[in-house]
């Protein structure tokens, strides 16, 4: 699990929630922006790891993600095979929807 | 006719326009270097502490000097207590040789013998039994040395005759200090019916000091003893001290002796109350200066201390503020300069600078007029913040100079701009929205990397023009599609990235919604744009914001 919190940065946190038939669950909380998204990225592809050709993002408890955040769901979309992204609120699917990514992360409730 | 707006001081907020902050940071200097303040603090505490050391040291003096006084005036009433003691054993040997006297008519055996016995004390160095009535008086029977009495005038004989029948019970003490053989006289009679006189002399030493100091419980004090009312030197008896007349702290009280008076003066050879009492003031002294000079040299580091990190702050935040405007001329310098004259279109422009942090942002506008004529417009955003971010904004914006003059249609430029960066290697990517713009025709092709799709307002409608939005430039793969769109006379084109609608926590639909409905009402282009920034964004937003607005002039 990494955070960071402090003066200026937003609390946000990334941890493994389980391992569904071989493909790693991870789920983000808090808040994600451009002060804490490179620590959080770091522990996201520890956390996938090298091999795994899938991913789902649980992203129920996230509150708020910034471009940033999107840059680092990125990097993990282009070294793996799918991104699936379970939990979305209308928020975050919109923005989703809104910046052309509906190919890239698979959206479920 | 073409508008552009990014000279200094032209937008009605001020702040949105870069040349406005970075003069407004520049007019305000740097902060002061550290005062003196350190130096009065120290001085305050200083003076303070030396007050306090210097009134506890007074109180424990005026303490030490009024206990010392108490214990003086203590010893003097024991030392009159001693002496009154000793007057009866003087007086009652004079008693019982005058009632021998009275009860034999004198007679001389029996007189002798109670003589005897009075100089055998040792008090006396003469005894005699003088009548009452005589012309001349003299001593009757005579033991040891002849009275100097007997020297005196036949009136000084009468005087003591006199008092010792007058004063009686009381003796009568004759004075002959002042004889060459230094004595004091003591008369006794029984009464007014008396008629012999017992009368006795104490030699006392010559050079007027006590004989004896033995009275160790008085060996702290000197002391001096009077005959009469008063410390007069002429009477004295005695003294402890070859210096009679004490100076400093003394203490005097009156003791009844026979039908006069002893004066007694007390003076302390030594600190009565012992020792350190009276070394206090000074040691509260000495201790209070030594805490106080510590005090105040502490007070001045730490204060020292304060100011230098107050005075860091004030560096910091200029700094701040001196970086943040580095990084709004860095950013304005990668915006166009000049935007092209395009006839029959009005373009205007704004560049609000976001609130936080300092760091450059990556929001970019751009026209392009090509040599065939035709009208290249572009709004983009950079993820992420920094030069980094800013770098590849530069890069991209001139690409699509490059693109657009080999004659390519916007969603071949977007496709192209893809080989340029990666997000999973620059950490970047980049939402761009290109659209090819056809004046005359009133028509507009426009392609979109996932960016806002811009507004189009006409009279008292406005509709976000509806596009096919791809993947934003810097996602593996991606392609894109242009959308045709017919554009109604006099209509405004409106570009803008999100920092101009997007809140926190906000679904982005109701941020368009108040852009949308922000944009109506307004007769020139900038006013519309001027419009925006202010009802959207006043004081500024948090994220840089970029605006491209186009108007067809007929």
């Amino acid at each position: 699990m990494a955070d960071l919190a402090g003066e200026g940065f937003a609390l946000g946190s990334v941890e493994a929630a389980a391992i569904e038939a071989g493909v790693p669950v991870v789920r983000l909380t808090g808040e994600i922006d451009i002060s804490n998204a490179e620590p959080i990225g770091e522990a996201l592809e520890g956390i996938v790891g090298r091999d795994a050709r899938r991913v789902v993002v649980d992203v129920e408890g996230l509150e708020f993600m910034d471009s940033a955040g999107i840059a680092m769901l990125l990097r993990t979309a282009a070294r793996v095979d799918a991104v699936e992204i379970r939990h979305p609120s209308e928020v975050m699917r919109r923005i989703i929807e809104c910046t052309g990514l509906t190919g890239i992360f698979r959206m479920t409730d | 006719m073409v508008e552009t707006d990014d000279a200094p001081g032209t937008s009605p907020s001020g702040r949105h326009i870069f040349q406005a902050d970075a003069g407004r940071t520049t007019a305000r200097p740097g902060p002061n270097p550290p005062s003196r303040l350190p130096h009065i603090a120290a001085v305050g505490v200083l003076g303070a502490g030396l007050a306090i050391t210097a009134t506890l040291s007074l109180v424990t003096a005026v303490i030490h000097n009024n206990n010392e006084n108490r214990l003086l005036r203590q010893r003097t009433a024991e030392a009159a207590a001693v002496l009154s003691a000793a007057v009866p054993t003087l007086q009652t040997p004079l008693v019982s040789a005058d009632a021998v006297a009275e009860a034999t008519n004198a007679r001389p055996g029996d007189v002798s013998g109670v003589l005897a016995s009075l100089l055998e004390s040792k008090r006396f160095v003469s005894a005699s039994v003088w009548p009452v009535h005589a012309a001349d008086p003299a001593p009757l029977h005579l033991f040891g040395g002849a009275p100097e009495l007997a020297t005196e005038s036949v009136a000084a004989r009468r005087d003591m005759i006199t008092r010792a029948v007058g004063r009686s019970p009381n003796m009568a003490i004759v004075n002959l200090l002042d004889n060459p053989d230094r004595r004091l006289g003591y008369a006794y009679a029984e009464g007014k019916d008396a008629k012999y006189v017992v009368y006795a002399e104490a030699a006392l030493p010559k050079n007027r000091r006590a004989r004896v100091d033995t009275n160790t419980a008085f060996n702290d004090v000197d002391y001096a003893i009077y005959l009469g009312r008063d410390s007069s030197t002429r009477e004295l008896i005695a003294s402890s001290n070859a210096n009679p007349n004490f100076g400093g702290r003394k203490a005097a009280t009156n003791i009844a002796f026979g039908d006069r008076t002893l004066h007694l003066v007390l003076t302390p050879r030594q600190e009565l109350g012992g020792t350190l009492l009276p070394r206090l003031p000074w040691i509260i002294a000495i201790l209070g200066s030594i805490i106080t000079i510590v005090a105040a040299l502490m007070t001045e580091r730490l204060v020292r201390r304060r100011a230098d990190a107050e005075f860091l702050a004030a560096e910091n935040a200029h700094l701040f503020r001196q970086q943040r405007s580095v990084a709004q001329t860095l950013q304005h310098s990668l915006l166009p300069e000049r935007l092209p004259e395009v006839d029959g279109l009005d373009i205007a422009v704004r560049y609000a600078t976001g609130v936080d942090g300092v760091d450059i942002g990556g929001d970019w506008y751009d026209v392009i007029v090509n040599d065939d004529g035709r009208v290249l417009i572009v709004v983009g955003d950079v993820s992420g913040r920094g030069l980094r971010a800013a770098t590849v904004m530069a890069s991209l914006r001139y690409a699509i100079h490059a693109y657009a003059a080999q004659g390519d249609e916007p969603a071949t430029i977007l496709t192209k701009l893809g080989s340029l960066i990666s997000v999973e290697r620059d950490d970047h990517f980049a939402t761009v929205l290109c659209g090819l713009v056809d004046v005359a025709g009133h028509r507009l092709s426009i392609a979109n990397a996932g960016h806002p799709s811009p507004l189009l307002v006409t009279g008292d409608r406005a509709d976000f023009v509806t596009t096919r939005v791809g993947p934003p430039v810097g996602v593996n793969g991606a392609s894109y599609t242009e959308v045709d769109v017919s554009v109604p006379p006099e209509a405004t084109l409106i570009g803008f990235t999100d920092g101009l609608y997007e809140r926190r926590r906000e679904h982005p639909d109701t941020g368009l919604a108040r852009l949308r409905d922000a944009s109506l009402g307004f007769t020139s282009l900038n006013d519309v744009l001027d419009g925006l920034l202010e009802k959207l964004a006043p004081g500024g937003g948090h994220d840089d914001t970029a605006i491209l607005g186009i108007r067809w002039q007929t």
